[in-house]
């Protein structure tokens, strides 16, 4: 457990703040970290950058985090986990909702690996984008909206089936039913997915981010999608107590 | 060469994957048999789901972790209805917690079909009213076995906590009310605090403490144990390499769990140590691996 000190936040979009701390982390895209605040509660947030994380407000940790500011301390561990290999040249991000950071990571750190990087990027409205600086990283934007205010009508997935073949591979993070969905249009090939469970300890002893024979917290959370094929991705997740509950 | 019989049950190896250490699924537990454990523990079940305790439950240490978990599970409903459907070709120890002897007998009732054995968490060190709480109490010890044996045939391995100014008084109560083995240690109850947030890192201020830096004291209640018990021992606490296991077996105890060195070497740690074993009784001359089983005790 390491104290760093928020050096900025800003308002990236909608109820997504950026926190930016004082020190720079040794990471890999893909990983995340657990974060600690005192008396309020300890959660996993991958990270954006070397010492960035972007933050939807959905809840009370959330909250308490959107109160905190420039000077302010937080308690973080890690990076955990496995992140991304970068593979493939011409690639596609299937991002949706909070789902960028990760992927924001991957183009940032890797992007000189890839020759084509196409971002497909679907959340409920213009305000829901948050984007960073990631026009600086990739080649080419998509936005989806579900209700077609802005950018295309529909969903990632809808503009992936379509364009599957300019690809030779995907990198997808956002909602569980929307990585699904880009697995089964993918047929489980060519595909990084960054999964998401209940975590607890984060390091691979408690079983709480169990997802088939898979700890997300160790063996991912960044998954080949081959790996996903026979686990419950996509159909349920579990709840704190362990009990099988809706996604 | 290393197959052994414990507590009743015939494994393949005496390595068995320790108790609340990722396994509260079917796909878990058979990825801990696939990678090398003869048998494997569920993480401990009781009456109710219970989502555990807020986080932080879990501080790395140098030599080990500081856990408060909580008992995080399903409730046995559930955990009924998830593995009754599920078959397993190696033992499934289920492991169960309650307030009182009437709840440790409930639950072996309800989850007879699943269990191939059970082990009583009479140890947990940070639940308040379960576990080592009542489990530092001979009598309590010796009720609660003794209506779990009245409540089922299958074998009895009640778990020790090393809370306690001598670990062999609960382990001759657990013996004298007919338990088929015991198991020593849970973890030993500790604390943490951090220095610039000026508290106790972990959510219930107290935890358990395992891993590494806990062996020494968990040998010693297995050899302590060795020498006063007719009934098997199971040796836990801080096992992370072969010679650790050796040592194990050599003090007394017929099977081996491992926990903490899960987390620090993948579940591949028990195809590591049993291949150490194995080497290790093949250099030294012997046959089987029960040829080692108390040798330091004479
Ligand atoms: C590997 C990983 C990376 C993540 N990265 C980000 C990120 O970059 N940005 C971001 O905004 N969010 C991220 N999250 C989700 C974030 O952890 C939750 O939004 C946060 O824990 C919510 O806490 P709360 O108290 O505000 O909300 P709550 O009301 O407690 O929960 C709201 C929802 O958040 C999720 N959640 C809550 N606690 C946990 C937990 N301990 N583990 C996993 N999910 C939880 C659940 O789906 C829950 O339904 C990530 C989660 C995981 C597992
Ligand atoms: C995260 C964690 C959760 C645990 N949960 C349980 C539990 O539910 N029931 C139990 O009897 N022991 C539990 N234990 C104790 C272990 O089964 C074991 O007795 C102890 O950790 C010592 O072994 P080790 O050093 O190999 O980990 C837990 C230990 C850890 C680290
Ligand atoms: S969060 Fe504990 S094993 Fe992954």
């Amino acid at each position: 457990m390491k104290r760093v000190k928020i050096a900025e936040t800003w308002e990236e979009a909608g109820n997504i703040k950026a926190f930016r701390f004082n020190e720079t982390l040794n990471f890999i895209p893909g990983q995340f970290i657990m974060l600690w605040i005192p008396n309020v509660g300890e959660k996993p947030f991958s990270l954006a950058d070397k010492d960035l994380i972007l933050v939807k407000k959905v809840g009370p940790f959330t909250s308490k985090l959107f109160e905190l500011g420039e000077g302010d301390y937080v308690w973080i561990r890690g990076p955990y986990g496995r992140g991304f290999t970068p593979k493939g040249k011409k690639i596609a991000l299937i991002a949706g909702g909070i789902g960028i950071p990760p992927l924001y990571a991957l183009v940032k750190h890797f992007g000189n690996d890839f020759e084509k990087i196409t971002l497909i990027y679907g959340a409920r409205s213009k305000e829901e984008f948050a984007l960073l600086d990631i026009e600086n990283y990739v080649d080419e934007i998509v936005f989806t909206t579900d209700d077609g205010s802005f950018g295309l009508k529909g969903f990632p997935t809808d503009v992936l089936r379509r364009r599957k073949g300019e690809f030779d591979y995907v990198y997808t993070c956002g909602p569980e039913i929307m990585m699904a969905k880009v697995l089964e249009i993918m047929n489980f090939k060519n595909v990084q997915v960054s999964a998401e469970r209940y975590m607890k300890c984060g390091i691979g002893v408690c079983g709480s981010c169990a997802l088939g024979k898979y700890l997300v917290c160790k063996d991912g959370p960044v998954f080949y999608g081959e790996e996903l094929k026979e686990t419950e991705l996509g159909r349920f997740k579990r709840s704190p107590d362990g009990r099988i509950g809706m996604l | 060469m290393l197959s052994i019989e414990v507590a009743k049950l015939k494994l393949e190896n005496p390595l068995i994957l320790a108790s609340g250490v990722s396994d509260m699924t079917p796909a878990l537990l058979r990825r801990a048999h696939d990678e090398g454990a003869g048998a494997v523990v569920t993480k401990s079940i009781g009456k109710e789901p219970r989502k555990g305790y807020e986080n932080p439950t879990i501080v790395e240490l140098p030599y080990g972790l500081i856990n408060a978990m909580g008992l995080p599970n399903p409730g046995w409903e559930a955990f009924y209805d998830e593995f009754s459907k599920e078959k397993f070709d190696f033992p499934i120890i289920v492991s169960i917690f309650g307030r009182d002897e009437k709840e440790f007998a409930f639950l072996v009732e309800k989850l007879n079909e699943i269990a191939d054995a059970f082990e009583l968490n009479l140890s947990c060190p940070h639940a308040k009213g379960y576990g080592m709480e009542i489990g530092q109490n001979p009598e309590m010890v010796y009720k609660i076995v003794r209506a779990v044996k009245d409540a089922t045939d299958k074998p009895i391995i009640a778990k020790l906590t090393p809370n306690i100014d001598d670990i062999t008084k609960i382990g001759l109560a657990a013996e004298k009310a007919d338990a088929d083995a015991v198991s020593a240690i849970n973890t030993l109850k500790a604390i943490a605090i951090d220095i610039y947030a000026r508290k106790p890192i972990l959510s219930n201020k107290v935890g358990g403490y395992s891993g590494q830096g806990v062996k020494p004291i968990a040998l010693r209640a297995v050899y302590d144990l060795a020498r006063v018990l007719d009934i098997d021992i199971i040796g836990v606490g801080g096992i992370t390499t072969w010679q650790d296991a050796i040592e194990f077996l050599m003090a007394g105890a017929k099977a081996l769990q491992i926990g903490t060195a899960v987390y620090l070497k993948g579940f591949n740690v028990f195809k590591e140590i049993n291949g150490g074993i194995e080497r290790f009784l093949i250099e030294e001359g012997f046959k089987s691996v029960k040829d080692i089983i108390g040798i330091a005790l004479e």
